[in-house]
């Protein structure tokens, strides 16, 4: 059975502010190994990279575990995993040439092989949503998209290696047994919405990061899926009806509570 | 017609660049560092396809690109670490390549790819291109798969047209001729408008 109600969870990747996000949700739950390239009580205490709205991850204590790992190192994403029950990737790497690759590629092929030969029952992978990508093949034009589509992520070096990074991974899934869900991101927000925010309009891909953290703890909860590889968009369910978020609902029993009406509907 | 050919350093690429004469000019680039000895007397450059400088510098003013290469990739067995840096090497040299002929405004690149990437299938069913692919999980097979993946994707955004040609092993039984691999490459390299309007055209050369 491959739903994880207990147990230790290793996050790869986990000073993002996706990963500050999951680590709040899934805390209370799991015992958690959280790792990330630079030691996590670094990054706890600076200010994200991502700007002052976004979260920075909690340096946890004891039962928990923080350590350094490097994603492109076999050894350490397998001992990583080692006494494992299930894994969450949220490494990326967006510009750089080589480390994108490196990082968005052959880390998920690392960490797929290292599940594998752990015998995780659960893998979380994510990657992005891009919902414009400038060329014919994007989904910008289309409505009701639902992620069960191929992605399209044409040239463009973030999608592209995140692309072959999830094709990697469902190669695995369904080789493997190793049940793989990919959760699909486009733009993240906090929570609360800023009174100069109101009526200012939104795009139709949006999640508040303290809704993107519980979608981890749904994914480690639900049942087993029809197929080892199943992708989810993680989307708050809004009207533009530009993506279709009812799987995510039908399959992992979740849905974003934050709909940001304020910010789409005009101010009086 | 100035020819780039990626894999010369390998038995098919330093086939066809003895071999594609009727194209033109041929340029076989390689990663080994010496020269290998059967290029009929055809300049050698020694390229890393993961190097855009180098890469850059190659394609320039080439009218065609032979991507031979994802054929016959250097082996990663079942080391872990050298699966993922093979992988790494394929898929981003393979990314490196393809840009660079965009960018340098080459019309035709033709990858060579692996039937291999159906071998799973029952042996009497009648496959053609239509039939999703089915790589292992391993870097061996992952990894001609990676760039077909990394061509069809940019071959997409309509900046460059891509013939892949999957090939079984040359000379075998049950394996691709290499008369015909040759036959079939000067094929893709000298057709007009070979994909009908898309720019990912993928065969089968068995």
């Amino acid at each position: 059975m491959a739903t994880v109600k207990e147990g230790k969870i290793v996050i790869f990747g986990a000073g993002g502010p996706v990963g500050a996000a999951s680590i709040q949700a899934l805390k209370s739950f799991y015992t958690l190994r959280v790792t990330d390239l630079k030691p996590m009580r670094e990054i706890a205490s600076q200010e994200s990279p991502q700007g002052p709205n976004a979260p920075v991850p909690e340096l946890l204590q004891s039962p928990h575990e923080n350590r350094v790992v490097d994603i492109t190192c076999y050894d350490q994403v397998l001992e990583a995993c080692q006494g494992m029950d299930a894994a969450i990737n949220l490494t990326v790497v967006r510009p750089h040439p080589v480390l994108a690759f490196r990082v968005n590629m052959s880390g998920a092929y690392n960490i797929a092989r290292a599940a594998v030969e752990c015998g995780l029952k659960r893998l979380i992978h994510t990657g992005p949503f891009h919902h414009a990508l400038s060329h014919n093949a994007d989904y910008s034009n289309d409505f009701e998209v639902a992620e069960d589509i191929p992605l399209h992520p044409g040239d463009d070096l973030y999608a592209l290696s995140k692309y072959l990074g999830g094709h990697i991974i469902q190669v695995f899934a369904e080789r493997c047994g190793l049940e793989v869900l990919t959760f699909l991101f486009c733009g993240f927000r906090p929570r609360k919405i800023r009174d100069e925010e109101k009526g200012r309009g939104l795009g139709p891909f949006y999640t508040s990061w303290e809704d993107t953290g519980e979608s981890f703890l749904y994914g480690l909860r639900a049942a087993e899926m029809p197929t080892p590889y199943e992708p989810f968009f993680i989307c708050s369910k809004l009207p533009h009806r530009h993506y279709r978020v009812d799987k995510a609902k039908r399959l992992l029993g979740w849905e974003a509570q934050d709909d940001f009406a304020e910010m789409y509907r005009k101010k009086n | 017609m100035k020819t780039i050919v990626t894999g010369a350093d390998r038995p098919l690429g330093a086939l066809l660049c003895c071999s594609l004469e009727k194209v033109g000019e041929i340029v076989p680039i390689g990663g080994a560092a010496v020269a290998p000895d059967d290029l009929g007397g055809r300049e050698y450059r020694c390229v890393d396809l993961c190097a855009p400088e180098e890469v850059a510098k190659v394609v320039q003013g080439a009218g065609a690109l032979v991507h031979a290469l994802p054929f016959e990739p250097p082996e990663a067995g079942r080391d872990a670490q050298a699966g993922a840096e093979l992988l790494d090497q394929i898929a981003r040299g393979t990314y490196v390549v393809v840009s660079a002929a965009c960018e340098a405004g080459i019309k035709r690149f033709v990858l060579i790819s692996q039937m291999a990437l159906l071998q799973d299938y029952p042996d009497d069913y009648i496959l053609s291109p239509d039939w999703r692919p089915l790589p292992r999980a391993e870097a061996d097979s992952l990894a001609p798969y990676t760039a077909e993946l990394v061509c069809r994707e940019i071959a997409r955004t309509g900046k460059i047209e891509v013939v892949c040609l999957r090939l079984g092993s040359l000379d075998a039984e049950g394996g691709t001729r290499a008369a015909d691999a040759v036959e079939a490459v000067a094929a893709a390299l000298c057709e007009d408008e070979p994909g009908r309007g898309h720019n990912w055209i993928l065969r089968h050369v068995v």
